[in-house]
């Protein structure tokens, strides 16, 4: 399925498997939506000078800057408020998920769950919310 | 008839003077109205056993031949046995002196410790009705009254000893090898007392001693013989009844006349040693407990240490696989969800074949993961007062499109109120979503879901129930250990929460709560969670500090 009309939607990809960026960076595309990629918190950072996304996808396991200094360091909710955030995560950090939310993440998932569609379905659910979504 | 005329019938027969030198008694003959009592005549036996000369001694007076010859005795000596005399004479009659201490030179100029028991026999020569001459009849009884005083002397030592029990005195005559001891020898020895007492040789008493023991012990006597210092060993005797017991001896070597002397005492410690050796086996016995604890705490530790190294080997690797598994999805699924074109339908079956095993093989490498948490005690609650049946509610909407692509009817029932339950609800919600998901897989096409939430008492139910094969009773048990799957054609599972029954059961049982389970085979199953309800309204409403709840 191919929407046609998100071309204006740019997400920004913070993922530092290269295997899994590549793969989300394809989906998104697919879909239209326009992209940015960075392997790593710090590149993000770098990137995030010049850019304002309307999503981040946020990897929180990441190396050289993870997922939850990334966001110490951006302070989303004062310098990034248009920007959504929407977090990966794994089940075991309860506390990093709750740790993200309150920098100002709006929502996570976990990687593996979703398929193509699904991921698309995701940021557009969240693009259109004006709160956090409900987990 | 004269005595002379009696003295001439024998007289060309016999000569009496050699009969009286050859006697074996040894006597002295002194004139009795001597005042220095002249020696008259002495026989051999009275020279060999004084020291004396008949030739340099016949015509002297007595006491000039035998003089006092130590101090000690100025008085008792000579004064003694002239006393003696003068006894015979006044009385006619014969007189004992028992045990006189009388030292004399010996054959080498030595002056020796003597003893002696005389008797003095009064004789009346000639015509005459007084004692004219005494004749002396001597014994040496210098060993006897020796032995006699040695053993009054330690009479004491033995009477204490005896008091305390099981000590026995011995004194070995070391030169002659006769050994005489007391009662408490022979009790110690088994042997007979009266034997004992008179006197054994020593290799009766060797021959007591336990092999192992001999040659120590009797190492141990020559050492002390020849050094001539204390004697003191332990070992072990064998009695004639066969028993083994400890013995500790004491002596030491005395040495008088030429004879050796060795006196002690001997003691039976065989309890003292019994007990030293119970302390000393109690002692290594705790050592080696001490060890081997120390071994097992140190193989626990190591142990642990190679479960823990297991365990983050296990939770790494699934991680690791995670990404790849991950992007085979992303693949798999843009192309059958056409972001690489059209595709033909052979293509699509095929690929969604591959699309299932990737998703069960997620699900494997979470069901490890989780396992893994729980057994390394990670998985960690964090509770907070939830809305049970707002928690169903977005469950069950969630599912609805998975669960309706089965053509299966959904259907749910929901109380009118909040209910609270203090929960992680990320946990909670895997554990329902995985009950769900199985009442799903394990039903045909066509069947009925059901999830009905309801109070029950101070508790909060939800059953979950399905139309589907059922679970046979012998199963049961099997349900919710780790990696369990009952062989069931319908067991390709898609998607669900990844978790097992068994990390289910594991999370309720965390939230304080239990599951069960109904089945009828080709009917259906339920399975009912059951949660404490929180009563705190306020505590829920304001949404209280989270709490953790940590896996064992």
């Amino acid at each position: 399925m191919v929407n046609m009309s998100d071309k204006d939607l740019q997400v920004l990809i913070i993922e530092d498997e290269q295997l899994l960026n590549e793969a989300y960076a394809r989906v998104l595309s697919a879909a239209n939506i326009a992209l940015l990629r960075a392997y790593n918190g710090k590149e993000a950072l770098e990137i995030l000078k010049t850019e304002k996304p309307d999503i981040i996808l946020l990897d929180l396991r990441m190396p050289v800057m993870d997922g939850i200094e990334f966001l110490k360091k951006l302070k989303p909710k004062e310098n990034l408020p248009e920007t959504k955030i929407i977090v990966f995560s794994n089940y075991d950090d309860q506390h990093e998920i709750d740790e993200a939310f309150s920098l100002g993440a709006m929502h996570y998932m976990l990687k593996a769950w979703a398929t193509p569609d699904e991921l698309v379905k995701l940021i557009r659910e969240v693009d259109n919310a004006s709160q956090p979504v409900a987990n | 008839m004269s005595k002379s005329s009696d003295a001439a019938l024998y007289s060309g027969a016999l000569d009496y003077w050699q009969i009286f030198r050859e006697l074996p008694e040894s006597y002295l003959l002194v004139e009795a109205d001597d005042p220095d009592f002249t020696i008259v005549e002495m026989n051999k036996e009275r020279e060999r056993l004084t020291n004396a000369v008949r030739e340099t001694s016949i015509g002297r007076p007595c006491f000039t031949v035998y003089p006092d010859t130590s101090d000690e005795f100025k008085k008792t000596g000579v004064g003694l046995v002239k006393q003696k005399f003068r006894e015979v004479i006044k009385t006619g009659r014969p007189v004992q002196l028992e045990a006189m201490r009388f030292d004399m030179v010996d054959a080498e100029g030595v002056l020796r410790e003597r003893y002696w028991r005389s008797t003095y026999l009064p004789l009346t020569l000639g015509e005459t009705a007084r004692v004219t001459h005494i004749l002396a009849r001597t014994e040496d009884i210098t060993e006897e009254q020796r032995a006699e005083e040695r053993i009054a002397s330690t009479e004491q030592r033995l009477e204490a000893a005896l008091a305390i029990g099981k000590v026995g005195s011995w004194i070995w005559n070391v030169t002659d090898d006769v050994i005489i001891g007391d009662r408490n020898l022979a009790a110690l020895f088994g042997m007979d007392p009266a034997g004992i007492a008179k006197g054994v040789p020593l290799h009766m008493f060797i021959d007591s001693i336990y092999p192992e023991d001999r040659q120590r012990v009797q190492r141990s006597i020559q050492r002390t013989i020849r050094g001539g210092r204390t004697f003191e060993e332990e070992y072990r005797t064998l009695t004639t009844s066969g028993q083994l017991r400890w013995v500790l001896a004491r002596g030491k070597i005395e040495k008088q006349d030429g004879k050796i002397l060795f006196p002690g005492v001997i003691v039976d410690i065989t309890e003292r040693r019994d007990l030293q050796a119970q302390i000393e086996l109690a002692r290594r016995q705790d050592q080696l407990n001490r060890r081997e604890s120390k071994i097992l705490q140190k193989r626990n530790e190591e142990l642990e240490t190679i479960s823990r190294t297991k365990d983050e080997f296990v939770a790494l690797a699934s991680h690791q696989l995670r990404t790849p598994a991950t992007a085979v999805k992303q693949y798999l699924g843009m192309v059958l969800q056409g972001y690489a074109g059209t595709i033909s339908e052979l293509q699509t079956e095929m690929l969604e074949k591959a699309f299932e095993s990737n998703e069960r093989q997620i699900q494997i490498i979470n069901q490890i993961l989780n396992a893994a948490r729980v057994d390394t005690g990670r998985l960690a609650l964090t509770t907070m007062p939830i809305d049970l049946t707002e928690l169903v509610r977005g469950i069950t909407d969630d599912m609805r499109g998975s669960i309706a692509q089965r053509k299966h009817t959904l259907t749910v029932r929901l109380p009118r109120n909040p209910a609270y339950v203090l929960a992680d609800a990320g946990y909670l919600r895997m554990a329902i979503e995985n009950l769900l998901h199985n009442a799903s897989v394990y039903t045909p096409d066509g069947g009925k879901i059901g999830c009905h939430v309801q109070r029950q008492g101070n508790e909060i139910r939800i059953d979950i129930s399905d139309t589907g094969v059922g679970i046979k009773k012998a199963d049961f048990s099997k349900l919710f250990t780790k990696f369990s799957r009952i062989h069931n054609p319908l067991s390709v599972q898609a998607g669900g929460s990844g978790i097992g029954l068994y990390l289910t059961a594991e999370i309720v049982r965390l939230h304080g709560g239990t599951v069960t389970v109904t089945s009828q085979v080709g009917r259906g199953t339920t399975f009912a969670i059951l949660l404490p309800l929180e009563h705190n309204k306020i505590k829920a409403e304001r949404g209280n500090i989270p709490r953790l709840h940590l896996s064992k």
